[in-house]
Parts: C-alpha cells; sequence; structure tokens
C-alpha cells in the first residue's frame, strides 16, 4: 500500500513537470491519481479487516486514516488541480510510512466503555477535520506561489497553475467542511463519551479543550477570509497555527497529558 | 471494364495559391463565395476535366483538390492557371502538389500547419464547408470522400495531441490568457476600458469574446466613450466617474495617452478596500504607462503593462513552433499511412479486375470442354478445376505483386502499361 503511494506521488510530482499537466490518456497524473486510488481501495480493505479482527483504535491507526482520508481527496480532487495533488500525495506517502513505524498505543479509557456506536463516526469526523485542514493549508501555499509568480511576473512558469480564484474557491470549502467536521465530530465524540462516563469530566479533558479552541479559531480564520479578505500569506500564517495546534493536540497531547484520550 | 480507381488514387493533385505567395490583391480578386465555388465545381465536372473536385477558399488561400478525368491534368491546370486576375495571369503563383504530396498538403492545411497564423482554429470550419459544398454539388467520390474525411480527423488527433491550440498569439488573446491567471473564467465579470488606444480595444475585444458580463468604457472625450461602448456592446461612462465605478470592476484595462497616470496606488487600495479584497487585474497598455507602478504592491491589485504582454505573445509564438514540430511529424506520418491506403484501394480495384477477367476466361474453357468434363466421375473433375484453378493463380502472382508494387511506388505509368497488357485499361 506504502509503495503504491509513493508511486502515486513520484508520477504526480512529475507530472507537474508535464507540458500538458501529464493530462494526457497516458499521462503521468492520470496514471499517478489511479495508483493514489489503488492504494486507496487496499487501504479501505485493510481497514475493514481490521475492524472485524477487533484491532484498538489508536495512534498509528490514526496517522493511516489521516493518510486515507488525503489520499481520497486526491483522487477526488479535479485534473486542473494536479498541482494540488501533488503537494498532497508525498503527505498521504509520509503519514502511512509513519504510522508503520509509530508505537502501537491505543486509548485506555476505551477499554471501560462500549464504543461501538459513536466512536468510529467521532473517529471518522476528527481524522477527516485534520485531512480538511492540511488540504486548505496546502492549498494556501500553492496560491502563495502562484501569487509570488504573478507579482515577479514569471508569466512562463504560470502556465500549468490553476487559477488564484479556483484556489481561493477551493481553500474556503476545505474550511468549511474542515471547520464543519471538527465540530460535529467534538459533538459526536463528548455525546457518546458523556452517555457511559459517570463525570462531567469532558469539559477539563486537555484533548477535547484543544480541540474546541481549535475549532473556535478556524471559526476565526474563516471569518477573517470571507469579511476581511485575508489571503496570501496571512491566510496561509493563520491556517499554519491552526494545523500546530491540530499536531500538538494530535501527536504530542496524547502521550504526555491525561485524560480520556491518553494512550496506554 | 471496371472503374479502375489506382489510377484516380495516384492522379490526385492540389492546385492552388496561398498567402505564402499571391499578394492580397490577388487572393482577395481570386476569392470564392458559395455560388462561386458551386458554378466551378459543376463547371469542371460538366466539361469533363476532373471526376472529383473540391474547392477550398479562405482569405488566405484558394485551392482545388481533383482528380482529373485520365489525361485530363493539365488541361485542368491549364485551366486554372489561366484564369486572369486584374489581367495578370495566375500561372505564375500557382502550386501543384500531387499524389502524396497532396494528401500531406490538404493534412497540413487541415491542421493549420500552413496557415498564416500557425495553429488557428477557423481553418477547420472553412474546410468542413468546402466539403459541405462539394457533397451538395456531388463533386465527392471515393478517392476525395477519404480524403476530407481523414484529412478532418488527422486535424483534429493534431489539435487534441498537440499544444499547437493553447498557445495565444496575438495581444487581445494575451490579455485573457493573462487574466485567466487571477479567474478561471471571465463569464459574469466586468471590466472597465479606459482610453481608446488600439491595444486596449483589441484586449477588451477579446475580453468580450471570452464571456465578460458587462465593459465599462470611459475616456476623457464622451461622444468616443459612447461610441467605443457601443462598438462593443459594452456601457459608456464619464472619464471623471472612474473613481465611483473601480470597485465594481474585476478588470481595468487601460489605454490612454496624456503622460500622468489615470489610475493611482490611493485609488486601487480604496477600491481593494471597497471589494474586501478580491483580486484586481489591471493592464496598462499606455506609453508612457497611465496607471502607476506602486498599484502592484498591494496584495491584491496584479498589474500588468505592454511588455508582460508582448512577453506572453512571444512564450505563445516558441510554444506554437514546439508544437508545431511534433505536429508536422503526425502530419507525416498519417498522411505516408494515407497515401499509402489510397494506394492500396486503387489497386485493390485493379487487382480484382485482372481476377475477374481471368476468372472469367477460365469458366469459359471449362464451359467449352463440359462435353469431356461431363465424362469423367465428380472427384476426377474437382481435381481438374483445383488444376486450373492452381494455374491461374500462379501465373496471376507475378502480375498481381507488380500492380501492387505500381501502386505502392506511385507509379502510374507502370500501372497503366500492366492495365494495357491485360486489356484493363478501357
Amino acid at each position: 500500500m506504502l509503495a503504491v503511494y509513493a508511486v502515486g506521488a513520484v508520477l504526480l510530482l512529475g507530472a507537474v513537470r508535464a507540458a500538458d499537466g501529464g493530462e494526457g490518456p497516458r499521462g503521468p497524473a492520470r496514471r499517478g491519481r489511479a495508483a493514489v486510488a489503488a492504494g486507496a481501495g487496499v487501504h479501505v480493505l485493510v481497514g475493514l479487516l481490521g475492524g472485524l479482527l477487533g484491532a484498538q483504535p489508536g495512534f498509528a491507526g490514526s496517522l493511516s486514516g489521516v493518510a486515507l482520508a488525503i489520499a481520497v481527496v486526491v483522487v477526488a480532487l479535479p485534473a486542473r488541480l494536479g498541482v494540488v495533488a501533488a503537494v498532497l500525495a508525498p503527505l498521504a506517502t509520509g503519514l502511512q510510512g509513519a504510522s508503520l513505524l509509530a508505537p502501537e498505543r491505543h486509548v485506555v479509557a476505551l477499554d471501560a466503555l462500549d464504543a461501538t456506536w459513536w466512536l468510529p463516526l467521532h473517529m471518522t469526523l476528527v481524522l477527516g477535520a485534520v485531512a480538511l485542514f492540511l488540504l486548505e493549508l496546502s492549498v494556501g501555499a500553492v496560491q502563495v506561489v502562484v501569487r509570488g509568480r504573478l507579482k515577479r511576473k514569471q508569466l512562463g512558469a504560470l502556465q500549468r497553475m490553476p487559477s488564484l480564484d479556483v484556489l481561493d474557491r477551493l481553500q474556503v470549502r476545505a474550511l468549511v467542511a474542515g471547520v464543519a467536521c471538527l465540530g460535529l465530530g467534538l459533538v459526536v465524540g463528548s455525546a457518546g463519551a458523556a452517555t457511559q462516563l459517570e463525570h462531567a469530566g469532558l469539559v477539563t479533558d486537555p484533548k477535547v479543550a484543544i480541540s474546541a479552541g481549535i475549532w473556535l479559531w478556524y471559526v476565526i480564520v474563516l471569518q477573517a477570509r470571507v469579511r476581511r479578505g485575508w489571503h496570501g500569506w496571512w491566510g496561509v500564517r493563520m491556517s499554519a497555527v491552526g494545523v500546530l495546534a491540530l499536531l500538538f493536540s494530535w501527536v504530542a497531547l496524547e502521550f504526555v497529558a491525561g485524560g480520556f484520550h491518553a494512550y496506554g | 471494364m471496371a472503374d479502375l480507381a489506382a489510377g484516380a488514387a495516384l492522379s490526385l493533385v492540389a492546385l492552388g495559391l496561398s498567402h505564402h505567395a499571391a499578394p492580397v490583391a490577388v487572393r482577395e480578386r481570386l476569392a470564392f463565395d458559395e455560388d462561386g465555388v458551386r458554378a466551378e465545381l459543376s463547371g469542371l465536372l460538366g466539361q469533363g476535366l476532373a471526376r472529383e473536385a473540391l474547392l477550398l477558399s479562405t482569405c488566405n488561400r484558394v485551392e482545388l483538390y481533383a482528380v482529373p478525368q485520365p489525361g485530363e491534368e493539365d488541361h485542368l491546370r491549364a485551366h486554372l492557371g489561366g484564369l486572369r486576375v486584374g489581367g495578370e495571369p495566375l500561372s505564375r503563383y500557382l502550386y501543384a502538389h500531387r499524389g502524396a504530396a497532396a494528401v500531406r498538403h490538404l493534412f497540413r492545411v487541415a491542421s493549420s500547419l500552413d496557415s498564416l497564423v500557425v495553429g488557428e482554429p477557423q481553418i477547420l470550419g472553412q474546410v468542413k464547408e468546402a466539403v459541405r459544398v462539394a457533397a451538395s454539388v456531388g463533386s465527392l467520390g471515393a478517392v476525395l470522400h477519404r480524403l476530407t474525411q481523414r484529412s478532418l480527423w488527422v486535424a483534429k488527433l493534431v489539435r487534441t495531441q498537440t499544444d499547437i491550440g493553447r498557445h495565444t498569439v496575438g495581444v487581445g488573446g494575451a490579455g485573457v490568457r493573462l487574466a485567466h491567471q487571477l479567474f478561471a473564467s471571465l463569464d459574469g465579470r466586468r471590466a472597465l476600458l479606459v482610453g481608446a488606444g488600439e491595444m486596449g480595444q483589441e484586449v477588451a475585444k477579446a475580453m468580450v469574446g471570452s464571456g465578460l458580463a458587462e465593459l465599462l468604457v470611459a475616456n476623457r472625450t464622451l461622444q468616443r466613450a459612447v461610441d467605443l461602448a457601443q462598438a462593443f456592446g459594452g456601457t459608456p461612462l464619464p472619464f471623471d466617474r472612474i473613481d465611483d465605478y473601480l470597485h465594481r470592476v474585476d478588470v481595468v484595462i487601460v489605454a490612454s495617452g496624456g503622460g500622468r497616470f489615470v489610475v493611482d496606488r490611493r485609488q486601487v487600495a480604496a477600491a481593494l478596500r471597497l471589494r474586501r479584497y478580491r483580486p484586481l487585474f489591471l493592464v496598462d497598455l499606455s506609453v508612457p504607462r497611465a496607471i502607476d507602478p506602486e498599484v502592484d504592491t498591494l496584495d491584491e491589485a496584479f498589474l500588468f503593462n505592454v511588455d508582460h504582454l508582448v512577453q506572453v505573445v512571444e512564450e505563445g509564438r516558441q510554444a506554437r513552433v514546439e508544437a508545431s514540430r511534433e505536429a508536422e511529424a503526425m502530419v507525416e506520418v498519417e498522411a505516408e499511412r494515407f497515401a499509402q491506403r489510397l494506394a492500396d484501394l486503387g489497386a485493390n480495384d485493379a487487382l480484382g479486375a485482372l481476377v475477374r477477367k481471368v476468372d472469367a476466361l477460365r469458366e469459359v474453357e471449362l464451359a467449352r470442354t463440359t462435353d469431356v468434363l461431363d465424362r469423367l466421375d465428380p472427384a476426377d473433375r474437382a481435381r481438374v478445376e483445383a488444376m486450373m484453378r492452381a494455374f491461374q493463380k500462379r501465373v496471376l502472382h507475378g502480375p498481381l505483386a507488380s500492380l501492387r508494387a505500381a501502386a505502392r511506388a506511385g507509379d502510374a505509368d507502370a500501372l497503366a502499361r500492366l492495365l494495357e497488357a491485360w486489356e484493363l485499361d478501357r
């Protein structure tokens, strides 16, 4: 699976250099997307098999889940956004590779809970939100490159780049979808856990608290974009802060802090 | 005897003149309208000069593709060369291609490789129109029908498989292409044209053609703005009200003289605030410049000048040159393949006629010996008939191979001699 993702990423990166964007019938972009789609298909099957065999959700699984969500985005992106796909595909490959190296740690609190109905939904929404925020940041980075080239009048280099308004629309859509997914994920997780927990410690749980803060930050980012027109570098900086907070919450927090999300 | 298309396929000619050699004064006088094309084609067929004909008449070329009646090629050429344009005979401008070269020429023409502006898309429609008119007159036969259909197919192949049609060449197209770096589409966008400079008009015209929702036109002389707006289907605007409209448009094109800035940084900054920092595309085609270059330091203002448009035009030209090399190679391959098919088609008819003739001779000889053959038992009779067929096959092997080779080599004389020897040519 990792090898297939890697092949897809190499082909998509190569396609950015091709004169026609690699979109010919046998072009590298098409073959790259096909490879990523094949990888995602295998990924889903492996995930379903793991679920049937009773695998516990844990840190490595969450890395793999985000890799899968990004792979799905790569496949779904239209051809004219090939350069964004070329940024995301290596990210999916890297995350999948990291999931193989990451320690197999699972959330201890789940042992005492019957999490059959809400946990898969909670995890899908939250991991989906992470993928969408990574997409938003990647599109922002591409937008900064396009803007820079327009300002420097490097007109030949722009031929294979998507136009600014296409990137802008995709960025806003990723942001809106990410905010919605994270918000719903928080609600579903809190509601599901609250029905089975004896004490109401959810609000003070570090992971829940910082996730709510991240959600609020992204709502501000969205407002700033729509109301104040903060595109370009400003938008990317704000998104980068959000993604860094997400990474801290996702990778570091669960290892060092206690609470319901702590790894055993 | 059968209509032997072998000769027809090989005698295909393309006669004509084009922008390469004939000046516009000659081309415009010779140009045919649709009725003229019909009359000329009917005349060629009626006078017995051609068995098939197609006339392509555009502002850059007048070309006749024809399959002449046997022995009439020189008359056909004389007919065209003898046409006089303003007292001057056409023969000095006329070129002629024959057989495979004629096939290649039509493929190049339809693929826009022989056009004044290489890669322009109009020629494909013009070839289609010429085919339609010729079909309505009934002047397309087996050779020209196949040839024209194949040339349209090759032209589409060249357009889809190479970048020949992708790169703009004109200033107007360059402006649209730059605008597309900001906006995926100009549909629903509004633009403001300030001044009446020629390049500004060209860019505005190209943008209107690309789907602009509205074009506002401002000029120091209001009447000139009214006239221009009328020409482009836009809305005239008093020159002193530019500020009021700057935030309502997505594109600003300035082509105004006067030597002072018509649009400055303060105005654009105010407009950007009002449009909530949605990007603004500005093109300054004035020399000296009429948009303050400092405007480009604003984050959401993207200012381009005439040098940038020229740069896009030049990059497009170079890209077209590269794409046309690729296209030429494709045309070469397809032309060779088609000429081969055409030769095979002709040869097949001749081969068929030869085989049929020998078949008929064999049947006659068998009929003559019916009383002898009837005395044989069925097995022996079958053996005799098989022997005759085998003999026929061995005898024909040499002539058939020579016919096919002559057709493939485009050797019409050798073909004619072979056909004559077998009394198949008339």
